[in-house]
């Protein structure tokens, strides 16, 4: 161990060895905070308004959430918050191509570019998107191409450093047909790197002809990936893979003997905890398994999605509503959402406790023509219902 | 390298830091502004990034001086800040991470030493979370207890992905050592 304690000291020093000499870097760094920082006896009383004038906006606003929902967002503006600031990117309502960004508090919200019509996949924290060709910054500046493989896209999948994102794309191959796939990690603008051959592209030219990445965690060094196949019978193999190797950590296949019915896989972002779902018109039941990939518990219902912590899921029962928020290791129900609502989509809130859940509002038009009407409701993770948005498409 | 400040001398030290007395704040954060420099380096990759984001780092400090409780070392508390600091800024900046990325991995023109490179190589590939332990562990020399409370993490999930990074690095080494 003192040779490995050594070696990486040799390693990082040759990191730093671009800081120099630091010889009076402490005080000036010192000095520095001191001019950027406001006095704490000089401003005392300032700050005692301030918190009082907080505390009153605070009231008076948490007042009016509680009357009522807060009114449509109207965009006319861009969104004008610093860049570190966790938002919510969704389609503008009355131009789906336009992509708006609110906080999470739902108090600031404005325009951030254009190209959601084929696209709009925001990272978790909203900082950059990507379109139907590129990626697109929060001022919806475009800061690279899409680096996808013809002639089949896959979905964008975001990784947790807010950076990184993982796809499928064709492994090479001279056969006709189906051929292997391979995991991909990007950086937008920079080149993708191979992680590892996994499943089949183009399996089915059916409904998910290519696997599908459904966590990519950079910081935990792992990726979720699930294939569906309807031929021959329905099944779902699900691999977990570390990043940095391309080694298969686990891999575990459903297979679904009747019809009709479905399956479906989704992960905490970190990856760690996996939960498949098995459905049918009679039941829906999941079961979440660990970071070695052995089952820890089998639950009723179907899980949509994590919380960022991992510690809550959505799931949907058979009929498909009402969605519930519950802590799944002990099945205590945190939140319950209005009755008639099925679930659509999710967002959890990077490195943070809220969730923002889309319901679908007109569930039950007899048009099937008609698009989907999907309410946002933001909730706490002791289940308050925060605030809620009527009309609002997640990006 | 970083300097153990400890707990006894920092309660009055915090006391009179929060009544606005400078000389306190510097006497508790001063030692550590050059450790906290490094992590932010190793973290960003730049130095005048990691000088922004230490600087905003101390002046967060100074902020939330009340939130150190009496007797929580000072050390990971304000290395914490540092993380959280550096993290902001890679979310900020995500565009100028693609030279970081760049600088982890261009093998370095003056070392010779292949295995020496491959290591650097191999610390550049380790998820951020195991490299910062790594950095707090190995290079700044902070105890499991202090890397646990630097990183939010349990002293167990600290001592895990230290162990898990080096295992990374050098399974063999780690084998012989059994």
């Amino acid at each position: 161990m003192d040779d490995m304690r050594r070696d990486v000291i040799v390693a990082f020093d040759a990191g730093q060895a671009e800081l120099g000499d630091l010889r009076g870097v402490r005080e000036r760094m010192l000095r520095g905070a001191y001019a950027g920082r406001t006095s704490r006896h000089e401003n005392r009383l300032q700050v005692a308004a301030g918190i009082a004038a907080i505390l009153i906006a605070a009231l008076v606003i948490a007042t009016f959430v509680y009357v009522r929902a807060l009114t449509q967002p109207n965009p006319a503006g861009g969104l004008n918050v610093p860049d570190s600031t966790p938002v919510i990117l969704f389609h503008d309502p009355a131009n789906a191509a336009q992509i708006d960004g609110i906080t999470w508090d739902g108090r600031s919200f404005g325009r951030v570019g254009d190209g959601g019509v084929n696209g709009g996949t925001s990272n978790p924290a909203g900082i950059l998107y990507a379109t139907g060709t590129d990626i697109r910054d929060r001022t919806g500046k475009v800061v690279g191409p899409l680096a996808n493989t013809p002639p089949k896209t896959s979905r964008v999948a975001w990784a947790d450093d807010e950076i990184h994102y993982c796809q499928v794309v064709p492994a090479p191959y001279k056969g006709v047909g189906p051929g292997p796939a391979m995991l991909q990690l990007v950086l937008p603008g920079g080149q993708a790197a191979n992680v590892a051959q996994i499943g089949t592209y183009g399996s089915t030219g059916q409904n998910m002809p290519v696997p599908t990445v459904v966590a990519c965690s950079v910081e935990n060094d792992r990726a979720v990936v699930s294939e569906a196949t309807v031929s021959p019978g329905f099944s779902v193999q699900d691999w977990v893979v570390q990043l940095s190797t391309g080694r298969i950590l686990w891999t575990h296949t459903i297979k679904l003997p009747g019809s009709p019915g479905g399956v479906g896989t989704v992960a905490t972002h970190d990856g760690q905890f996996v939960a498949e779902s098995i459905f049918s018109p009679a039941s829906a039941t999941a079961t979440i398994y660990g970071p070695e990939g052995s089952a820890i518990t089998h639950l009723a219902g179907w899980v949509d999605a994590f919380t960022w912590d991992g510690s809550l899921a959505v799931t949907s029962p058979s009929s498909g509503y009402p969605v519930t928020v519950i802590r799944w290791r002990d099945g205590v129900v945190v939140w319950t959402g209005p009755a008639g609502l099925p679930f659509r989509s999710f967002k959890s809130e990077p490195g943070g406790t809220r969730m923002a859940i889309g319901l679908i509002d007109n569930h039950s038009s007899a048009d099937p023509t008609v698009a989907p009407i999907i309410d946002l409701y933001v909730v706490s993770a002791d289940g308050r219902l925060l605030w809620r948005k009527d009309n609002f498409n997640f990006a | 390298m970083a300097q153990a400040v400890t707990a006894g001398g920092e309660l009055s030290l915090r006391e009179q830091a929060l009544t606005g007395d400078e000389a306190a704040f510097e006497a508790l954060i001063g030692p550590l502004v050059e450790p906290a420099l490094r992590l932010a380096h190793s973290m960003l990759g730049d130095r005048w990034e990691a000088e922004d984001a230490t600087q905003e780092a101390i002046m967060r400090a100074w902020r939330k001086l009340g939130q150190l409780r009496p007797g929580m070392p000072v050390r990971p508390w304000f290395l914490a800040i540092v993380i959280n600091q550096c993290r902001n800024t890679r979310r900020t900046r995500w565009f100028k991470t693609a030279r970081i990325a760049d600088v982890f991995q261009r093998p370095r023109p003056d070392q010779s030493d292949i295995e020496r490179v491959d290591l650097a190589r191999a610390l550049a590939r380790l998820p951020n979370q195991d490299r910062q332990a790594l950095f707090l562990h190995f290079y700044l020399d902070l105890p499991v207890e202090e890397v646990a409370l630097a990183l939010g993490i349990s002293p167990s999930a600290a001592k895990g992905r230290i162990y898990r990074a080096c295992h990374r690095l050098r399974p063999d080494l780690l084998e012989e050592d059994k």
